[in-house]
């Protein structure tokens, strides 16, 4: 790597940490992991700059998604560490905001390619066709995820406005 | 009520993640993973070289008065990693594949333990300590393939074993792990790390692993790559009249497969030296692999003294003398892109201070770079690691190093490869003050020079700083 793919990687790092690291915290939903999962990744991304030709976002953005869903498989569910807006919604909270709180605690009840659909689908805002390149998964598997994962999480919701205590928990 | 699922989910999820921000020194942190402690290229090197090095006694150590370095900051951009560097690491790759591939069945007296293979698989799988005490368990390395355990036997204080896994990553090819007994003898995964390609070999010997049981070092398990490989270990070195250091060999016989070898009383693994033989011809001569693997419930070993040490075969780091990490970054950070692999030399000379804080001199350089003999103070207490003394060295190089340490906590000193400190004064006309062949001491003196007397190839010196 030399001095110029060098200040690209520094400035690569400096300019899209946040986002990758924001992007790992809902497919992780644990801080810490998040961010040993993104150190991880520019780790990788550090020895093989020179050779990543493609959009070094959407590489990173893809092997962050990787690291997530395969991890050993043994960390799901997520045990979120929701801070307090998220634990205890006061009672006269907006609806908008209850009902956004239990979407963040369905979201990391998910299996993680479901999330890590939803993630990238509504968060990166990617197209189904980018998402099925990021997630290295077949179009027909984006969709037929995502819409597992939205049912599941209208449900949720669905459960919550008839059982109101149920949005005071923290998901297991 | 009519939701608008998805409108609300992406706002969710903005909501949640506003106050994420990447942690202003993640570029800084880079690095955690890439320094590996014993580079034993440098250490050939070395013994051929070391002779014409001390013959000069290249002396280094300068009264900084605790805030100064002697080189000045480089940029990072005056760093280039070496074009061959990927072609190293491909050959060493290669290298790597064949010795694990070579390795045939799992080895040891426990191998056809069918009950133990599936609890060490299980444990792999799902170890019982929290994967961040797992030395430098990233998750990202996703494993490919099934578990391979090396090696499982018994030792004094119950089973052990070692176990490697494939990777998807095309550099860090391999999960490297190694079990130890807990209290109740009951094998436990207690170290893992990635053998990167090149990098790593430094902790992954075609010839030999080796690493110590449990954080009181009762014994030392050293397994050749050839059952019939002959082993010798050891646990001391003694200045020779020319002040060249010889260690103290013993026999460490191969049983079913591994020499296991109890810590005699007054000896320490800390500076060990394990030699490996195959058909006569010395294979692999380095210190341990891993000397301070632990248990999360057991504690981080630390040697039980280091001033005064000449650690002959220590690295530092994850598998190290209980230095932290910090020292190495605060080099690194200071001197080459972080992500830069940064290799450590095969001595080092160092303690901990009556204050507590740690001192440590050693030599790092980038790969490609120059090297550079440091010296680093560790306050814990503040979370601060100044950099004492930094200069440009030959890799080969063992120097003399004599550094005034800040806050008038004395003098450290370490003597080169073949020479001893047999004497100091903080000036001409003082007395000696005699000392009994120290390969590194701490001098008490809050004087602002001092003059070593030395034994180098035999003849007395007078070093001066």
């Amino acid at each position: 790597m030399d001095a110029t793919d060098r200040g690209d990687f520094e400035d690569f790092v400096r300019g899209r940490s946040t986002a990758l690291l924001r992007t790992a915290f809902l497919l992780t939903g644990d801080r810490g992991h998040a961010e040993d999962l993104l150190q991880g990744v520019l780790e990788r991304m550090a020895r093989r700059w020179p050779a990543i030709t493609e959009s070094r976002e959407a590489y990173a953005r893809r092997a962050l998604v990787n690291a997530a869903t395969n991890r050993w498989r043994r960390r799901v569910p997520a045990q979120v560490q929701l801070d307090e807006r998220h634990h205890s919604p006061a009672p006269d909270v907006s609806v908008g905001v209850a009902v956004r709180d239990q979407l963040i605690r369905g979201l990391m009840s998910l299996p993680p390619r479901q999330r890590a659909v939803l993630v990238l689908r509504y968060f990166e805002d990617l197209s189904e066709a980018e998402t099925a390149q990021a997630l290295e998964c077949s179009l027909g598997t984006v969709k037929s995820q995502g819409s597992r994962g939205l049912e599941r999480l209208r449900g949720l919701v669905a459960d919550s406005e008839r059982d109101p205590a149920i949005g005071g928990r923290t998901p297991r | 009520m009519s939701l608008d699922l998805e409108h609300e989910l992406r706002l969710a999820m903005q909501e949640f993640t506003d106050d994420v921000l990447a942690p202003p020194d993640l570029l800084a942190r880079l690095p955690r993973r890439r320094t590996r402690g014993f580079p034993r290229l440098a250490v050939m090197a070395a013994a051929a070289a070391a002779a014409a090095t001390i013959a000069g006694v290249v002396v280094v150590g300068q009264n900084t008065g605790g805030g100064g370095t002697a080189t000045p900051v480089k940029p990072l951009s005056t760093y280039k990693i070496p074009k061959t560097t990927a072609q190293q690491e491909q050959r060493a790759a290669t290298q790597m594949d064949a010795a694990i591939a070579h390795w045939g069945p799992t080895r040891g007296d426990r191998a056809d333990d069918s009950r133990l293979m599936t609890q060490l698989r299980a444990e792999w799988e799902h170890p019982t300590q929290h994967p961040a005490n797992l030395g430098s368990f990233e998750p990202v390395m996703s494993p490919d393939g099934p578990v391979t355990i090396l090696w499982a036997g018994t030792t004094p204080e119950g089973v052990a074993a070692v176990a490697v896994q494939h990777t998807k990553d095309p550099v860090a090819q391999y999960w490297y792990g190694i079990f130890l007994p807990d209290a109740h003898a009951v094998p436990r995964l207690a170290q893992r790390t990635q053998l990167i390609g090149g990098v790593d070999l430094a902790e992954f010997d075609a010839h030999m692993l080796s690493f110590t049981t449990s954080p009181a070092h009762q014994s030392v398990v050293v397994l050749p790559a050839d059952p019939s490989d002959t082993v010798r270990v050891a646990f001391s070195t003694t200045p020779d009249r020319d002040g060249t250091l010889v260690p103290q060999w013993r026999d460490a016989p191969v049983h079913a497969d591994a020499a296991v070898v109890s810590v005699p009383s007054g000896g320490s693994v800390w500076g060990s030296v394990v030699e490996v033989s195959h058909r006569g011809q010395v294979v692999a001569h380095h210190g341990l692999d891993f000397v301070s693997t632990h248990l999360l419930n057991e504690g981080a070993p630390q040697p039980s003294n280091v001033l005064p040490m000449w650690c002959n075969g220590c690295s530092i780091g994850s598998s190290g003398p209980g230095y932290s990490l910090a020292m190495l970054t605060a080099w690194m950070v200071r001197h080459g892109p972080a992500y830069l692999p940064v290799w450590t030399s095969g001595w080092s000379v160092g303690g901990s201070l009556a204050d507590g804080r740690s001192v440590l001199a050693m030599q790092l350089w980038a790969i490609g770079h120059p090297a550079h003999t440091v010296v680093l103070l560790d306050d814990q207490q503040n979370s601060q690691v100044q950099v004492l003394y930094d200069a440009v060295t030959k890799p080969a190089d063992r120097p003399v190093v004599a550094v005034r340490l800040p806050d008038n906590a004395g003098w450290l000193v370490g003597a080169g490869p073949d020479s001893v400190v047999t004497g100091w004064r903080s000036s001409p006309e003082s007395s000696w003050h005699a000392v009994a062949d120290k390969k590194a001491l701490l001098v008490h003196t809050s004087a602002g020079s001092i003059q070593l007397r030395m034994r180098v190839h035999g003849k007395q010196q007078v070093v001066t700083r």
